[in-house]
């Protein structure tokens, strides 16, 4: 196999979020995979009818690429549902990578939209929760009798293992929350912005996330992700065709995918994630390594998520992946941003967050500040991790611009 | 989520539904108070969950029977829910535990008998012992509850 032609083989040149979002949309998946998808379009100067590779999750039910072109009106020739949870998105740069590389597509757009607040309200009438539905299937006959809600409750088992054999306290990784509403609190569009933006937004400290009330001991309310309503897309060129659109090119260098377990039972050990084999598929590719590289987006669905990932990726060693947290290092200004458009866990996370770290690390990538939300970094190279599922999947890619 | 029309009076809580082609010796096994696994006669060993292959690298042999477990083991992580599902709700907050069983299985279970408002008095790596909880007359569901004196 000749992984040096993947290298570059694509780039990211347009983004786009939903019109609105954040809680009570009163939208539905697929309004909301559509104004992502008209807005990255338009972001990169093309029409949807352009559009030829479709990658869709999250949302719009069991068919959701036939009913996303359906819906849109365009006849895309290559589509892919890909569903491995929240990190899908960038399985879905790895897979649209792929298609390019084969000469199969020029054009592909990921795309997002999750009513993940307002489905909670208006009541799921279909077969929601879990990870399986029929009752003899492993999941429910031998884990969920045990009465486990949702993903907090299977995280906080990591959480607590990874605390006994590293001595790290819960302290460490609320600091990861802090740093997150750092972010926030410097991005306009983040759902915990400010007071104005939300009754508990603004800025908070390391009590405010051990005072906040128990979901799943150790996990606190304020290290878990936001519920929200979102939309996200992102268009991706072929290299010959990358610079014919309106933003400068961000490189894919690199990219890789991993799945380990969907029972946690059968996760043999439950500090480490699949992340240490996607990223070493994607840094292989990029002939690059953790140490060139300027900033990174980790999936914050919870603090210990984005803690155990930095060492997953060689950017921090084992046991010691919130110290890269630590002394303003991952703040605003700091040496090395983390989730600079306030993470999961203060920007927006609808229940399948990957498609916003690409679009936030596009932001930050392209060169372009002026009327772009959040604080940006003078960061030329980032790297993007999203976990999905109780710790199942990961993908990782690593971006560059040349701007 | 669990079907909660399969539940009564006696156990509220979701009652498991065997699948009667891989699971059936697993739970005629707690209804006797024996935890008895999937076992692989090709390498050796036991596992979980039932299923009709073995998932060991290497092996995926389809020659399996099953093996009583000494019903011991340690107790790997656990978590304690404050917010649950079905008639778990009503058990709040209660804790729920991964379990390495000596034949090194790890089931995810719920561990009785400990202060759930004192995680700092559970101890990674404590003993273990199965206990089975009475859910219907043909079902029995599998608890472990920390051993203090061995
Ligand atoms: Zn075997």
């Amino acid at each position: 196999m000749n992984k040096n032609k993947l290298r570059r083989a694509a780039a990211i040149v347009g983004v786009g979020e939903s019109d609105t979002f954040g809680f009570d949309t009163e939208k539905t998946s697929l309004t909301l995979h559509t104004e992502a998808i008209l807005n990255a379009t338009k972001n990169a100067g093309i029409s949807i009818d352009d559009i030829e590779g479709l990658f869709i999750t999250g949302g719009a039910g069991r068919f959701p690429t036939i009913a996303m072109a359906e819906y849109l009106g365009i006849k895309p020739k290559y589509v892919d549902n890909t569903y491995v949870g929240g990190a899908g998105f960038i399985f879905f740069v790895n897979h649209a990578v792929a298609a390019i590389n084969a000469g199969m597509i020029d054009v592909a757009v990921i795309s997002h939209g999750e009513v993940g607040h307002s489905i909670r309200k208006r009541g799921n009438k279909g077969t929601g929760g879990g990870f399986s539905y029929d009752p003899w299937d492993p999941s429910m006959q031998f884990e969920q009798i045990y009465g486990l809600w949702g993903a907090p409750a299977y995280y906080a088992h990591a959480m607590n293992r990874y605390m006994h054999e590293f001595n790290v306290t819960k302290d460490a990784f609320a600091q990861i929350a802090v740093v997150a509403r750092e972010w926030a609190t410097l991005n306009p569009q983040a759902v915990m912005h400010s007071k104005e933006t939300n009754p508990f937004g603004g800025p908070i400290d390391i009590e405010t996330v051990l005072n906040s009330r128990p979901i799943a001991w150790p996990l606190n309310l304020l290290d878990c992700c936001l519920v929200t309503d979102h939309g996200g897309a992102v268009v991706i060129a072929s290299k010959d065709k990358a610079n014919d659109f309106k933003n400068t090119p961000v490189w894919i260098e690199g990219s890789g995918e991993a799945i380990s377990h969907i029972n946690m039972s059968q996760m043999k050990d439950m500090t480490m994630t699949s992340a240490s084999e996607s990223s070493k598929i994607a840094y292989e590719i990029a002939g690059m390594g953790p140490q060139d590289m300027e900033m990174a987006m980790l999936y914050d669905s919870f603090t210990y998520t984005a803690g155990v990932t930095a060492e997953m990726l060689g950017l921090a060693p084992r046991g010691e992946g919130t110290s890269l947290w630590n002394n303003n290092n991952a703040s605003p200004g700091g040496k090395f941003p983390i989730n600079t458009n306030g993470g999961g866990l203060s920007y927006s996370h609808s229940g399948m967050y990957g498609i916003l770290l690409l679009i936030e690390a596009q932001r930050q990538l392209s060169g372009k500040t002026e009327g772009l939300p959040g604080r940006q970094t003078t960061a030329k190279s980032a790297i993007v991790n999203g976990t999905g599922g109780p710790l199942a999947s990961t993908g990782t890619i690593i971006l560059t611009s040349d701007n | 989520m669990s079907n909660p029309k399969k539940t009564n009076k006696l156990y509220s809580r979701p009652i498991p539904d065997p699948d009667i082609l891989t699971a059936k010796e697993f739970w005629e096994g707690t209804k006797n108070n024996k935890l008895i696994l999937p076992f692989c006669n090709d390498c050796q060993k036991s596992f979980f969950y039932p299923r009709i292959i073995c998932p060991f690298t290497g092996c995926h042999s389809k020659d399996l029977s099953w093996k009583e477990s000494t019903g011991k083991g340690h107790l790997y992580t656990f978590a304690i829910q404050h917010v649950a599902i079905d008639g778990w709700k009503e058990k709040i907050p209660f804790v729920t535990a991964f379990i390495d069983t000596t034949e090194n299985v790890r089931m995810l279970s719920v561990l009785i008998n400990v202060d759930a408002s004192k995680p700092e008095s559970i101890k990674i790596g404590s003993s273990v012992q199965v206990k089975f909880e009475k859910a219907t007359e043909q079902i029995y569901v599998p608890y472990w509850e920390i051993v203090t004196n061995e």
